[in-house]
């Protein structure tokens, strides 16, 4: 048995330090695995807000303004755009909803002044890819979030 | 007497270990399971939304078209339809005994997947002219 110079056991050194390395290998692993369940977390969040908001949004709106020909699609500048009509005391009232470079906007406006230029909303938020198309008596509304991910959701006004 | 105060030393500072490393087993322990309940909780989460927007799209449907459901449709993790079974995550099943109601539930897709509990279920009634919904 190999003895260092005062006596006590190479092992014992060797053994504590082993352990010693376990101890400090696992505090890392337990460090990663918080870490990794913390992103996919956040990750999974993320998809989820960036997936539903825009959709959850522009169908409430459809529903809020689901009155007789209340809800129809129009152009500004060739890029498409969801028009709701309103009557507010005895006028009409419009709210212009369209995705253009990469921001879904609003335009609030009297019919009678309907927006010109695609950048004249304001930003509701940032998404990649936004669409809503017109099919039979429904609505298609289509959203692609940052990492790639398709949602749809189909609305059919009552009216 | 070195000898003896140097091992004695060393005992000391493996025990010191020992109690560290049960102390740090028993609280990785716990923040294990509960990194786990946090990951199954976050799955779970997503299955919820994407099983609601596929029961609301059927629903849409179901007001727009009451002929056009049928039942046993898959969908992809993304909660678009496919016909593959080898992209299908989710299934949904529908019942539509009563002529202007419908009860769908979307099941997460495997081989015993009507054995499970649905993902997320939705009791659909459409109040046309002339219907009569019962719930």
């Amino acid at each position: 048995m190999k003895h260092t110079k005062n006596g006590s056991h190479m092992v014992d050194l060797l053994f504590t330090l082993a352990l010693f390395c376990v101890f400090a290998a696992s505090a890392l692993m337990v460090v990663l695995i918080g870490a990794s369940v913390y992103k996919n977390t956040v990750q999974q969040m993320d998809d989820n807000f960036g997936g539903r908001t825009s959709i959850t949004y522009v169908a409430t709106k459809i529903r809020q303004n689901d009155t007789q020909n209340g809800v129809r699609m129009e152009e500004i500048n060739g890029i498409p755009a969801l028009v709701l009509d309103q009557e507010i005391d005895g006028l009409v009232y419009q709210t212009w909803i369209y995705h253009n470079d990469g921001e879904l906007r609003e335009v609030f406006t009297s019919a009678d002044n309907p927006p010109q230029t695609a950048d004249e909303g304001q930003i509701i938020l940032e998404i990649d890819e936004f669409t809503i198309e017109h099919q039979d008596s429904s609505f298609m509304i289509t959203s692609v979030d940052p990492s790639g991910r398709t949602t749809s959701q189909l609305i059919t006004p009552r009216c | 007497m070195n000898t003896s105060r140097s091992s004695s030393k060393s005992g000391l500072f493996l025990i010191e270990l020992i109690i560290a490393i049960v102390f740090f087993a028993v609280a990785s322990a716990i923040c294990i399971q509960l990194f786990v309940k946090a990951h199954l909780i976050s799955t779970r989460s997503t299955d919820i939304s994407t099983a609601s927007i596929i029961a609301q799209n059927t629903a849409e449907q179901f007001k727009a078209d009451s002929a056009n459901i049928t039942s046993g449709q898959m969908f992809d993790a993304n909660g678009n339809k496919t016909d593959d079974p080898a992209l299908a995550v989710y299934i949904m099943q529908c019942n539509d005994e009563e002529p202007y109601s419908l009860a769908l539930s979307v099941y997460k897709y495997d081989d015993n997947y009507e054995n499970n509990k649905p993902v997320f279920e939705l009791q659909v009634a459409n109040y046309t002219e002339g219907s009569k919904a019962t719930s």
